[in-house]
């Protein structure tokens, strides 16, 4: 069956239902008893239907939902799609295209919404073409591969109206809210220094270049990106260690706890002022992202932030008078000769709901969006949210590429005083593609 | 420390271990030379990158033209790195690549990533006279983001081209200038190559309005917006246009 648009048809499913009174309507217009209408449902197409796009996202976020209606599908590996678009048959009953090109399925009028699950380096092209397709955007992090392509995102979703959700799901995790209110509302006192540990990388093994598998459209993966022969290691969850796709562990967990070092500072919409940083480069390859890093920037209200590739994972505010530290499943608050270890004990201690400031409260990251999208407000992780932390990410890779320090203007966005700096700013894509 | 030369044969070895060492001091070394204040250091290192990249060896026979000293894919990471030390000087090595098919796309690269004239000249020049029309489509594209003499002009000619490619390309880079006289050729763009290029056509003059509007022409960019809302576009760049002339009022 042919769908009309999303909005057509839920106009057209309205309309019928007054004009055929008292026509018998059928059944399948109305909600069963608990469930959304149709009509109220977001259609949505999955781009990237990979490891995380399927197994997480599709399984656990997007098929158990009823307020989506999945749609189609999307991924340059054929097996990708095609089991991506089994699993939906076999959930729902229901048969979905399982496109290669997200172009055929962002044209599709039927379809509000896209989650994109892709490599890095195709997040901003798939992210703004959606954009410019009228979709919402739901779009992992970390949201760029470069600053510009962040730029250009956000440029896109005001010119569009998109509600565009990034994928850092920590803020809608109640332990890293509590943490960032507390640290706002000044119960460790005045913020000082920030430090976020994120692990690092080892050097990876070389693999001899091969013929891609049949299944696999190597050149359309690489898309944007400068051509490499194909090598299992380059491509399926490892691409996150080649400079050419993504910013190594800086920018995948990096985009996650600098993120949340931004919104504890009261950084959003900002940025450092400056960075500096040392990180080294395993000296065989051939991942070429920085293995062990330290980087340092400063805010222009005082505050530093550290980031660390060793460390236990997580986040520390330390203020003056004493800190959070923050993780997925454990928060730990030590102040005033106090120092406790539950969320309860924490929520119990401090009264949030009393604080004067109060931070957006998001329980699940995909309902927000789907709120949102019915709101039309802002979710919790707007685009140029995470345009802004990711960005803290890049710099810090660039002040580890050129080995110096750097001056950074958030409001301008670009480098002061270092033309080499901006050069690396954005980087130049293969053809057809540009942003 | 190696020497240019020998990072080239490096680069060209085949040994994946060697070609990523040289490509690592290559960038030390471009990173190091890139630091403000330190210009000579850059310019030597420039020059010499240019010098690897433009060197021929002679071939095997006597009466054969010679070929280039290093592999395409040597060259390609020279021009890597060229891009971020290199300025007007520079610019003619990278040019002699563009005339080397296998190694011209990396050249193209470097080129996008310079901001010089000289560059943009070299990309203008590719984008009209190339030979292959996806090459040229990649020069039009990284003409769309420069500013400079001569690239309004370079699109334009590319733009009135008959291959779709080119044209499209030439009409959407044109897009990300504040010409008005852009928008005519978006206009008939659309008319002449289906339903696809109608829309990124659509799309393009959503952009172009804005950055007329970004550039002081308001009135230029308000035209645009009211005829892309009075037309058959699809919805998504009608509510933008209509979005955009609320705001603007």
């Amino acid at each position: 069956m042919t769908h009309k648009s999303g909005s057509n048809r839920r106009q057209f499913l309205k309309a019928s239902a007054a004009a055929a009174a008292p026509a018998i309507v059928p059944a399948s217009v109305f909600a069963k008893a608990g469930e959304p209408a149709p009509s109220d449902r977001v259609v949505v197409g999955s781009i990237g239907t990979g490891d995380l796009g399927r197994r997480h996202h599709l399984a656990n976020k997007l098929l158990p939902n009823k307020r989506i209606e999945m749609a189609a599908v999307c991924d340059v590996d054929r097996n990708h799609r095609d089991q991506a678009a089994a699993d939906i048959f076999s959930r729902t009953g229901r048969r979905v295209e399982a496109y290669k090109d997200f172009r055929d399925l962002c044209d599709r009028q039927d379809i509000d919404a896209v989650l994109i699950a892709v490599p890095d380096h195709w997040h901003a092209l798939a992210a703004i073409y959606a954009m410019e397709s009228g979709k919402d955007v739901y779009c992992e992090k970390p949201l760029t591969l470069t600053i510009a392509e962040g730029q250009k995102m956000v440029e896109a979703a005001r010119r569009y109206g998109t509600v565009f959700q990034t994928g850092s799901q920590q803020r809608s995790d109640r332990r890293f809210r509590l943490a960032c209110e507390l640290v706002r509302n000044g119960k460790i006192g005045k913020l000082q220094r920030v430090d976020t540990y994120i692990g690092g990388i080892d050097s990876g093994s070389w693999q001899a270049p091969t013929t891609p598998p049949p299944e696999l459209d190597w050149n359309f993966w690489l898309g944007p990106a400068p051509y490499a022969d194909y090598s299992p290691n380059r491509c399926h969850y490892q691409f996150r260690w080649f400079s050419d796709y993504s910013g190594g562990k800086m920018t995948d967990w990096g985009a996650h706890h600098n993120d949340i070092a931004q919104w504890g500072i009261g950084a959003d919409g900002s940025g450092p002022v400056k960075v500096k940083g040392a990180g080294t480069y395993h000296p065989n390859g051939p991942h070429d992202v920085p293995g062990e890093f330290d980087v340092q920037y400063t805010y222009a209200n005082g505050v530093e932030l550290y980031c660390h590739s060793q460390g236990e994972n997580g986040i520390k505010f330390t203020g003056s008078d004493g800190f959070v530290f923050v993780s997925r499943g454990r928060i730990e608050i030590s102040v005033g000769g106090k120092d406790l270890k539950e969320y309860e004990a924490i929520v119990k201690e401090f009264s949030p709901d009393s604080f004067a400031t109060k931070l957006y409260d998001s329980r699940d990251h995909h309902e927000n969006w789907l709120d949102c999208i019915k709101s039309r407000e802002r979710p919790i992780c707007d685009v140029e949210i995470g345009y802004r932390s990711v960005t803290v990410c890049h710099l810090g890779n660039i002040a580890i590429k050129l080995g110096r320090g750097l001056n950074w203007s958030p409001e301008k966005e670009q480098f002061v005083g270092d033309d080499q700096a901006n050069l690396l700013v954005s980087k130049p894509m293969r053809a057809p593609w540009h942003l | 420390m190696q020497s240019v030369e020998q990072l080239g044969e490096q680069l060209g070895s085949g040994d994946q271990v060697k070609v990523y060492q040289a490509k690592r001091e290559l960038a030390q070394r471009a990173a190091e030379a890139g630091t403000p204040g330190k210009q000579a250091a850059r310019n030597e290192l420039a020059a010499a990158l240019a010098k690897a990249e433009a060197a021929t060896k002679p071939r095997d026979a006597k009466d054969k033209a010679p070929v280039p000293a290093y592999s395409a894919g040597a060259r390609g990471e020279l021009a890597r790195a060229l891009s971020e030390v290199g300025g007007d000087m520079e610019v003619p090595a990278l040019k002699q690549t563009l005339g080397d098919f296998d190694a011209r796309e990396m050249a193209r690269f470097a080129l996008d990533r310079m901001t010089c004239q000289a560059a943009t000249d070299a990309l203008a020049e590719a984008a009209t006279s190339a030979i292959g029309a996806e090459f040229r489509v990649g020069a039009i594209n990284a003409l769309g983001r420069r500013t400079g003499s001569g690239v309004t002009d370079a699109l334009k000619k590319c733009a009135a081209e008959s291959d779709p490619h080119v044209r499209l390309a030439a009409a959407e880079a044109l897009a990300g200038h504040s010409d008005a006289s852009a928008d005519t050729l978006l206009v008939e763009a659309a008319k002449r190559h289906g339903h696809r290029a109608a829309l990124r056509m659509s799309k393009a003059r959503i952009r172009l309005a804005e950055n007329l509007v970004r550039a002081g022409q308001k009135d230029a960019g308000k035209a645009i917006y009211q005829s892309i809302a009075k037309s058959d576009a699809l919805k998504p760049q009608k509510r933008a246009a209509e979005q955009a002339l609320a705001q603007l009022g």
